[in-house]
């Protein structure tokens, strides 16, 4: 009873500054991700092939072990981020405090530019070659990361990147993808 | 005497031109990511390992020592002109010696600083030479049960007794161990966690993991939280002198700052942060014993002691390293995935088969340690000065050596998918306050630790006894249980004071 009337309460409360149940629990996705990978575990661990040499202990004791944990750890982290009167108990409150008011999760903007640049840096490492993968690499962390002179940057970009592919390919002797335009030409 | 020789042939190796220029490039690097706030030695030993593969072992080797002893100097000289620790390490530092710095004593508290770390480091570093062949001597009656009975105390040292949050600790462990299964299971050749994909089939990397949850996770978590301002502002300073008053106030901390840092190396408890600490807390109270009320105004016992802590700490922490092939940090936890990589095993064969680069490695702490003082006394608040460099090429500059480094290992692209996506991981971890070195030490640590147990249990033809049939292994799981209870005995108190 009273842990509803609490759970209400510290809703309402919730509510009125910036969120519902969500805010400040975000961490329940990483109990449930523990506990995903967990459970991952043990069902590979059923279907896994085992030769039938194995004696004592074979490849899948270790496994079940683990995974048995993850899964046992992942739901006591969720439950305790969901259990009403939680308080974000992360570390580095005093550090989002600093942050102005409207920080108090992550910066979402430059977070996805910088994840943005890793895909498209992948995407294009075999295709486009290093000099233009490396470049933007470079120029697109430093812009997520608030570069002043986006311009200035991107040749410094371009100098970054043709500076190690000659360091790596003369220098060191190894092979970075030089891509399908060096190649074509 | 026997090991007097051993060093000498080391010095006599380590002191070649190109091992000259190697430890001098590891103490410059190592200052550098010191003096810079979110770089960790970690990520610069990580990041080093892939590119120097082309080295010869005892070279590389040099250098990462170089980088791990530079990085405890480097960090104490912002955490004193800026109050802004470079290591967690050097927080302790900055608590008396930013007023130091702020009272215009910014060069006594840096002489104090540096030559304490120095003192500490040679008194750490000599006894790492005496105390590793002691530790092998130990290691060779070793077998499965007892490697077992050290992994076990590695994880659960760093993931439940220390850790700030055991659930947090020990979800991390258990991802690193996760992590270090994926692949063909060397004993019975069982293809595990592969889903189907050949590429998985040698398993993930060490290089992959440590590079994508040091270096990515660390510049994602960076720009998850742009918006905050670094500081740039540097105190000016003047040439680093101690008078004789500052000397005589100097040496006791110093000596007992030593002291306190020692032991914590050999045991692992996670680095140097505890320690430093420590010895503030003790500088503190005897000050106040004593009468002075100088703390927290700038005292210089406060400088002189965690200093002297964390370079002794970091210097022992290398005998279990090299005698056991035990990590007691994520820094030397990343030391042993590199011997690792080496294709070495850090244990008594190390000292046997290995022993030019051994005696190559002590005898270039010694000389990396000088190097450090004569880099730090004259020119800390040049150093300071990197802090200038702008925040976001330095990151940048990160992600591409850390995606070159993995690419060109294997010349694999699925490689780099893997170190984004793991680095994915690491921000994740880093976001919501889960400590990165258990993950660490699980993916190192984790195939020693299923192949002594499962070794153990078929030498005994499954007999559990086994594991508790030497004196040792139970002398480690005793000490172990005490550590579990007594922190379990502390957080509980402490939840209910609160």
């Amino acid at each position: 009873m009273t842990t509803f009337v609490q759970r209400t309460a510290s809703r309402r409360d919730g509510e009125s500054a910036s969120g519902s149940f969500w805010t400040g629990r975000s961490e329940l996705f990483v109990g449930v991700l523990v506990g995903a990978i967990g459970g991952f575990l043990l069902l590979r661990t059923t279907m896994m092939d085992v030769p039938s040499s194995v004696s004592f202990l074979g490849p899948r004791f270790f496994p079940a072990v683990i995974g048995a944990l993850l899964v046992v750890l992942g739901v006591s982290l969720a439950v305790r981020v969901a259990l009403p009167g939680h308080r974000s108990t992360v570390p580095e409150e005093q550090s989002e405090m600093e942050a102005d008011a409207s920080g108090a999760g992550s910066d979402w903007k430059p977070l996805l530019l910088t994840a943005g640049t890793l895909v498209a840096h992948l995407a294009l490492l075999r295709t486009a070659g290093w000099i233009v993968a490396g470049a933007l690499l470079f120029w697109g962390v430093s812009c997520a990361l608030g570069s002043k002179h986006k311009l200035r940057d991107l040749g410094i970009s371009v100098i970054v990147s043709s500076a190690v592919q000659l360091a790596f390919s003369t220098g060191l002797g190894l092979s970075l993808p030089s891509g399908l335009l060096l190649e074509v030409l | 005497m026997e090991t007097l020789s051993l060093l000498l042939d080391g010095f006599g190796s380590a002191l070649t031109p190109v091992n000259l220029l190697l430890c001098l490039a590891g103490v410059v690097l190592g200052t550098v990511v010191g003096v810079l706030p979110g770089l960790g030695t970690a990520m610069a030993i990580a990041l080093l390992v892939p590119v120097t593969f082309q080295l010869d072992p005892t070279g590389a080797f040099i250098m990462f020592a170089g980088v791990y002893f530079g990085g405890q100097f480097g960090g104490a000289t912002t955490a004193i002109l800026l109050n802004t620790p470079g290591q967690s390490s050097s927080m302790a530092t900055a608590f008396e010696g930013f007023p130091m710095a702020r009272s215009r004593r910014a060069p006594q508290a840096l002489a104090t600083a540096v030559l304490g770390s120095f003192l500490a480091s040679i008194v750490a570093v000599t006894l790492v030479v005496f105390f590793s062949p002691l530790m092998v001597d130990l290691a060779v009656g070793f077998g499965p049960p007892e490697y077992f009975a050290l992994t076990v105390l590695a994880f659960l040292a760093t993931s439940a007794v220390v850790a700030g949050d055991v659930l947090r600790g020990l979800s991390g462990l258990g991802l690193g161990l996760a992590l270090a299964m994926v692949g063909i299971d060397e004993q019975s050749g069982a293809v595990r966690f592969t889903l189907g994909s050949p590429r998985l089939l040698d398993g993930i990397s060490i290089i992959v993991v440590t590079v994508g949850l040091l270096a990515i996770g660390e510049v994602l978590y960076v720009a998850s939280r742009a918006r905050r301002k670094p500081a740039t502002e540097t105190v000016a300073s003047g040439r680093p002198w101690l008078s004789k008053r500052d000397l005589g106030r100097s040496w006791r901390p110093w000596l007992r700052g030593t002291a306190l840092g020692i032991p914590f190396g050999v045991i692992p408890a996670g680095g140097a942060e505890i320690p430093t600490f420590l010895s503030y807390g003790t500088e503190k109270t005897l000050s106040r014993r004593r009468g002075d009320d100088e703390f927290g105004r700038g005292a210089i016992e406060g400088v002189a002691g965690p200093e002297a802590a964390n370079n002794a700490t970091t210097a022992t922490s290398l005998v279990p390293l090299l005698g056991l092939g035990l990590p007691t940090s994520a820094t030397a936890a990343i030391m042993l995935g590199a011997f690792q990589q080496y294709g070495m095993r850090p244990g008594p064969l190390l000292f046997t088969q290995e022993a030019d680069l051994v005696w190559a490695l002590l005898a270039s702490l010694f000389i990396g340690s000088l190097m450090l003082l004569l880099l730090n006394l004259p020119f800390a608040p040049v150093w300071a000065k990197l802090l200038r460099i702008p925040r976001n090429y330095l990151y940048a500059g990160i992600v591409v050596f850390a995606t070159l480094g993995v690419y060109t290992a294997r010349s694999s692209l699925f490689d780099v998918l893997l170190l984004y996506v793991v680095g994915a991981l690491g921000f994740m971890l880093r976001r919501y306050g889960f400590p990165v070195a258990p993950v660490l030490i699980g993916v190192i640590l984790g195939p020693l630790a299923e192949t002594s147990l499962r070794r153990a249990m078929a030498m005994s033809q499954g007999d559990v006894g086994v594991l508790f049939a030497s004196p040792f292994a139970v002398g480690i799981y005793s000490i172990l249980l005490v550590a579990v209870v007594g922190s379990t005995v502390l957080r509980v108190r402490r939840a209910r004071a609160a």
